[in-house]
Parts: structure tokens; C-alpha cells; sequence
């Protein structure tokens, strides 16, 4: 008991930087102090399921307020500007950080590693790169959502609300596991990762066609396309647990995580790119 | 600071309910929730972010206020803070009250309730 609780104190309390500065200095700890006796009631009346029915509110809420914290200051469109900026960068970070995983299967593929710290050596950026990829997404979002058409804003939304989801099932998992995920024992939130996962790239197929059709991005419109493609050499492998949809030996994890690795470092090229003009008729 | 009460009214429905949670007396932030879930039998939950926000502007428009009563400590978190509605902050709640009231009485002339 005391283990979830102390997670979700601290899950909170990280989240609490979100806020700007001068509110949280004004009200972070109030608001640790509350949330942490909300978390105490939820769990004593409904356990595990209580806490998680108190979390899933509370992190809307939070993204809610935070955005009205940051209007209120006048620095919205300062944020909203520096995750539209920041969009290439973080892309080439988790571009990279795929990059990594796939050099760490390469090994324990090859046999050149078998020890069983290279597993946590290959889970740890793949894991760690859904916060930056976050961010990218929205940023990306934020920049073409004026521009793309019907079915691009569409794909952008599934991409972002996939990236969110994923984090939302890995934190439900850690709660639920009380600090140690027990993956194989919770199907739904296995099921659930593994569908915002997809969405991420699924939602890349869509905002493709988007691209490609309106040129959105300043060059190598075919990317978000081919990025989007590349969920389909996701396929063959179990993630966070759940069984493959489609089991195969053609593609191995070092192929996956290099090509769509390869293609996010690409695509973050692209969206760094001076030219960030949209075009104007894009929209009709 | 606002001091023109009919230019807060109607109160939004979390702001009314939180002047109504602390018109019984002071309260901290976790109380005013707890308040706010019983005296709506449910019906209304502030989260935590948004009761801080909610705090936050109520404290600006000088509704209510940070108060320096403290139970003992060790009944109570002394690192909690409370809350106290102001003068002007128990005014605002009356003029609501009474603007509720009045639409009360007409939706009971209209017997909209019916057998409610």
C-alpha cells in the first residue's frame, strides 16, 4: 500500500513542474499536500482501483490548469512557440534514442552481448523516449494544425493522444506493480499501451497523406508517409507485454527500431528546416 | 480587487460552491474538496488543479484569504494552509444566494418542479 502511494506522491510532485514557476512556488506544496490526501481516501475506499480512478482526472485536470496557469501569465504563445521550435530537435532525439535500441539489439542479436543488463540498456531509451516524443508531437501538431486538412489534423490528434496514452499505461502499469511494473499481469493496460503505440504511426500514415497531397513540410514530404508506414515492422513483436499481432521472422527488433529510428532522425531534420512557413491554401 | 459585487454574479458554479464550503468557517484545500463533494452530494468534484486556480483568483478578487488560524498540530499537517472567506467575499455569497432564491421562487410559480 504505502508503495503505490508513495509513487503516485512522487509522480505528482514531478508533475507539479509543469506549472510556471511562480504559481508552483505559491501553491506546489498545498497541492502535493492535497493530492496526497485525496490519493490516501481513494485508495482506503477502492484500492489500487480507486487510486488509478482518482489518477486518470486528476492528470486531465492538471494539463488543464496548467494551460490556464501559463495563458494567465501571457506565456502561452511563448510555450506553444518553443515546442513548435523544439518539434525537430526532440524528433532527432528520440530518432537517436531508437538508434540506441536498435544498436543493443544488434548486439544481443549478433551475440556480441548476452549479458542481462544489455536488456535494460535496450528498454531504458525506448522507454525514456516517449517524453520527448511527447512533446515532439505536439509541437508538430501545434505547427501544422492550422495548415493540414481534415484528415491531417486528424492524424496529428491520434499521434499526440497515442504518445499521451502510451506514458498514461506505462505510469498505470508502474502503479499498479507499486513501483515494479508486473507487465504480464495486466492485459488491458498491455492491450492499451500497445494501441496508442501504434496510433502514434497510424495517425503518421494519415497526416502523410496530408503532407504529401498539400506539401506541409518545408521538404521530404514523404517522410511523415514512410514513417508512418513503418508501424507495420512493429507487427511482429510483443510490446509492454501483449502478444504480436503478427508473428515473423522476416523482421528482427534491430530492423525496426534502426529504420523507424532512421526515419524519425529525418523527419526532425525536415521539421527543422528555416522554411517554416506553412502553406497558406493548405487548409481549403 | 474587485469591490462592484454585481459584476461577479452569477458566481460560476465552482466558485459559489467553494464560498458555500467556507461559509461554515476556515478550511484547507483538501477540505474545501471534501466540502464541496458532500454539499453536492457528489455531483461536483474539484481536482486539485483547478481548486489551487480556483484559489488563486478567489484570493485576487479578494473572496477569500489565506487565514492565520491553525488548529494544533497535532491534530493537523501544520505545513497545510486555510482559508477564510473575507467581508466582501460573504457578500458576494449573500447577493448569489439571493439571486438564486429569487429564480427559485419563480421556478416554483412556473411549477417547473412538478412533483420533484
Amino acid at each position: 500500500m504505502r508503495g503505490k502511494l508513495l509513487v503516485s506522491e512522487r509522480l505528482y510532485g514531478a508533475l507539479l513542474h509543469l506549472y510556471p514557476k511562480e504559481f508552483r512556488a505559491a501553491y506546489g506544496r498545498q497541492m502535493h499536500l492535497t493530492f496526497r490526501d485525496a490519493c490516501w481516501l481513494a485508495y482506503h475506499r477502492n484500492g489500487t482501483g480507486g487510486l488509478l480512478a482518482l489518477w486518470l482526472p486528476t492528470l486531465l485536470d492538471l494539463f488543464k490548469s496548467v494551460l490556464e496557469e501559463w495563458a494567465r501569465q501571457g506565456e502561452i504563445t511563448m510555450f506553444k512557440e518553443r515546442l513548435i521550435t523544439l518539434a525537430g530537435p526532440l524528433t532527432i532525439l528520440v530518432g537517436a534514442m531508437w538508434a540506441v535500441a536498435s544498436i543493443g539489439h544488434f548486439a544481443f542479436q549478433t551475440g556480441l552481448a548476452r549479458d542481462e543488463a544489455l536488456l535494460g540498456f535496450i528498454a531504458i531509451p525506448f522507454f525514456f523516449s516517449f517524453v520527448p516524443l511527447l512533446f515532439a508531437l505536439t509541437g508538430t501538431q501545434l505547427r501544422f494544425h492550422q495548415s493540414a486538412g481534415v484528415l491531417g489534423r486528424l492524424g496529428l490528434a491520434l499521434s499526440v493522444a497515442g504518445g499521451a496514452g502510451v506514458i498514461v499505461s506505462v505510469l498505470a502499469n508502474i502503479l499498479l506493480g507499486g513501483g515494479a511494473p508486473e507487465v504480464e499481469q495486466r492485459p488491458w493496460v498491455n492491450y492499451a499501451a500497445v494501441v496508442c503505440f501504434l496510433s502514434i504511426r497510424i495517425g503518421y500514415i494519415l497526416f502523410g497523406v496530408n503532407a504529401l497531397r498539400y506539401r506541409l513540410l518545408p521538404r521530404w514530404n514523404l517522410l511523415p508517409l514512410l514513417l508512418g508506414a513503418t508501424v507495420v515492422l512493429s507487427l511482429p513483436f510483443d510490446w509492454f507485454g501483449a502478444p504480436a499481432f503478427l508473428p515473423s521472422q522476416l523482421v528482427t527488433p534491430f530492423l525496426h527500431f534502426a529504420i523507424t529510428g532512421a526515419f524519425w532522425v529525418l523527419l526532425g531534420i525536415a521539421l527543422m528546416d528555416p522554411r517554416r512557413e506553412p502553406q497558406p491554401t493548405a487548409a481549403i | 480587487m474587485h469591490h462592484d459585487i454585481q459584476s461577479l454574479l452569477p458566481l460560476t458554479p465552482t466558485v459559489f460552491h467553494m464560498l458555500l464550503a467556507l461559509a461554515d468557517g476556515e478550511k484547507h484545500g483538501y477540505g474545501i474538496m471534501q466540502a464541496v463533494e458532500q454539499e453536492t452530494q457528489g455531483q461536483m468534484q474539484i481536482r486539485t488543479g483547478s481548486l489551487y486556480g480556483s484559489i488563486r483568483r478567489m484570493i485576487e478578487a479578494g473572496l477569500i484569504e489565506e487565514t492565520n488560524e491553525r488548529p494544533d498540530p497535532e491534530l493537523d499537517d501544520e505545513r497545510r494552509r486555510y482559508y477564510g472567506l473575507t467581508d466582501f467575499g460573504r457578500r458576494v455569497l449573500t447577493a448569489e444566494a439571493v439571486r438564486i432564491a429569487r429564480a427559485m421562487a419563480v421556478i416554483q410559480g412556473k411549477h417547473i418542479l412538478g412533483g420533484v
